[in-house]
């Protein structure tokens, strides 16, 4: 039965790449839009030239990095939530939802598949990004151990969240729209684009109450060579607590909006 | 003794825009095996969300259904192994951008069946769909399209099959296959079929029930209610003088030179008739009898 499930995650992740080989057009854009971005980056980090802001001293300085760090890491947590969430949402609105639903697969099996596939999209766009920083403005960022576990708790973390969007979206249609506002609002308090330390002093303490904080500012902590290993774990601890509470919330989610959608009769309607 | 499906007491009600609308109403209905049921009522009144409860996709609110056993509610998953579903929105159930086979593969796989090439080639076969086979879904005609979910429906091969207005929609060339193939093939199959299509009902269906607002009508065979319903049948004459047939019982003049003419005793009818063409030498063009139709159970089972 487990066994079934885990390798129908990778039909579900078949699928999709089948399907994606469809839009290729929509597919390299994506692509050429974000070597642009990174070019963007490039642009506003030497606009400080050789001079380096305070506020950035505890990051080693350099903005242009600073900036990379942040952008490829929420990048890549939101793809991954977005994989997730988006995935019922789409399969409800095509109708196809159902003909999975007719067939004895689980509903975490379904997002979970999703989730990976994202994480893969993130991680292909990360791959992207350093290959054109490195070859065309020589910017490297060296990953290690620590960021990897930093990424993969995220991951888990992200995918409970989608969990959590997409049995909403089960239930009230399309709470989908809601994520941008969302993303912007936390974006403000996770030191994304710039540290929070310029945020007026109230403000600040609002960033412990946001999840994805954890994620940006362990990330860039585990690619510091200065942090020390009690910091890094500080920020895997609270990852891996937050992981356990957005999965089970997720999964909750998840099983309670099916049931509302059998219910309603909607699991075919938008 | 030999049902499979067994629905007691079901209720459903859907509520939209803080109104409750009853889809289903206090149903009680009882499948044999090997029997093709007939699931028939005038559009709105619930055989869709009677179809979508049998296969698990909807939860009634009320009362209990069983399959081969199985309850829907708390069995799912036993039930979805024996049971073949073509959904009345059959086009929006396949993935567009994947080719006939990929989705072929992709349901099969889902189905837990992991080696399926030789069911596919098979289905593919059978449906006429082998040179479309790596042909994105998007290309394919409606007629194509119809095939290929019918194909995924019948690839884990289940005995029990739920056939949502399975002909709506569909040329008459697939519509023709399909009748074959389950009139020659699925013998041992246990179908229910739900249409408002009163002709393909009355082809292939052994015995009907007719819904209206919810609520089972009239159930039984199809020759039982035509009889139950109509013990008369009627003559049809079209003739240059229609008002002389006038004295006879029951006659009426329904149309330039026709005569209608309802009947229980058909022989001493046609007598009459006779005797009246005889003594005034009327030029009759045409007579025929007229059976009741399904057509005429329907309208009655719902103006009840
Ligand atoms: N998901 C739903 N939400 C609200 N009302 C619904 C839903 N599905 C069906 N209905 C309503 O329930 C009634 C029965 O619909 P349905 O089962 O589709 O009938 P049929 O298939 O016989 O046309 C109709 O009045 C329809 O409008
Ligand atoms: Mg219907």
């Amino acid at each position: 039965m487990m066994l079934d499930e885990l390798r129908k995650i990778g039909v579900f992740i078949k699928r999709d790449f089948h399907i994606m080989l469809t839009y290729r057009l929509a597919f390299s854009a994506m692509f050429l839009n974000m070597v642009f971005s990174l070019l963007y980056f490039i642009l506003f980090g030497s606009m400080f030239g050789t001079r380096t802001p305070t506020v950035l001293l505890p990051y080693g300085g350099d903005y242009i990095y600073y900036l990379l760090v942040g952008s490829i890491g929420w990048g890549f947590l939101w793809t991954v939530m977005n994989a997730t969430s988006a995935s019922l949402r789409n399969e409800m609105m095509m109708g196809t939802l159902e003909s999975v639903m007719l067939t004895v697969t689980r509903i975490s099996t379904i997002v979970i598949a999703y989730t990976i596939f994202g994480c893969l999209m993130g991680l292909l766009t990360i791959a992207i990004i350093l290959i054109v920083g490195f070859f065309l403005f020589g910017i490297t960022i060296i990953g290690n151990i620590y960021a990897f576990f930093v990424m993969f708790l995220s991951t888990v973390m992200m995918m409970g969240l989608g969990m959590v969007f997409g049995g909403l979206t089960l239930w009230i249609k399309n709470i989908g729209n809601t994520i941008p506002l969302i993303q912007n609002i936390a974006m403000f308090f996770c030191g994304v684009y710039f540290p929070i330390t310029i945020l007026p002093k109230i403000l600040q303490p609002i960033a412990k109450f946001i999840p994805f904080y954890y994620s940006i500012e362990g990330l860039r902590k585990t690619l510091q060579i200065n942090s020390s290993l009690s910091e890094i774990y500080y920020f895997i601890t609270i990852l891996v607590l937050l992981d356990v509470l957005f999965i089970f919330l997720g999964l909750f989610t998840l099983r309670k909006g099916v049931v509302k959608a059998k219910k309603d009769g909607s699991l075919s309607f938008y | 003794m030999n049902e499979i499906i067994s629905i007691k007491n079901v209720t459903k009600q859907y509520k939209t825009k803080g109104e409750y609308i009853t889809a289903v109403d206090n149903l009680n209905l009882s499948i044999k095996k090997h029997e093709v049921f007939g699931l028939i009522g005038p559009t709105g009144a619930g055989k869709t969300t009677v179809i979508k409860m049998l296969s698990t996709l909807i939860i009634p609110d009320k009362g209990s259904i069983t399959i081969d056993g199985y309850d829907v509610v708390r069995e799912g998953n036993k039930i979805k192994r024996i049971l073949g579903v073509l959904a009345g929105e059959f086009t929006r159930s396949l993935y567009w951008r994947l080719t006939g086979r990929q989705n072929l593969e992709f349901f099969a796989k889902l189905k837990n069946i992991w080696h399926p090439q030789e069911r596919i080639d098979y289905l593919t076969e059978l449906f006429d769909l082998k040179k479309w086979e790596n042909k994105l879904v998007m290309r394919y005609s409606t007629g194509m399209k119809h095939k290929l979910a019918f194909a995924i429906a019948l690839l884990n091969d289940p005995p029990i099959l739920l056939l949502d207005e399975p002909l709506t929609g569909v040329d008459p060339i697939t519509s023709y296959e399909i009748k074959k193939l389950i009139r020659e093939d699925f013998r041992e199959k246990t179908i229910m079929w739900a249409s408002h299509n009163l002709y393909e009902i009355e082809e292939m269906c052994s015995r009907i029930g007719l819904l209206n607002h919810g609520k089972l009508v009239l159930e039984g065979s199809v020759e039982a209610l035509k009889k139950k319903y109509w013990s008369y049948e009627r003559i049809l004459l079209i003739v240059d003088r229609p008002q002389i047939f006038l004295e006879i019982d029951g006659a009426k003049i329904t149309g330039k030179n026709r005569v209608e003419i309802k009947t229980d005793d058909v022989t001493a009818t046609l007598k009459k008739i006779v005797d009246i063409c005889i003594q005034n030498t009327v030029n009759i063009e045409e007579i025929k009898t007229v059976k009741p139709t399904l057509e005429e159970v329907f309208i009655a089972g719902v103006k009840k």
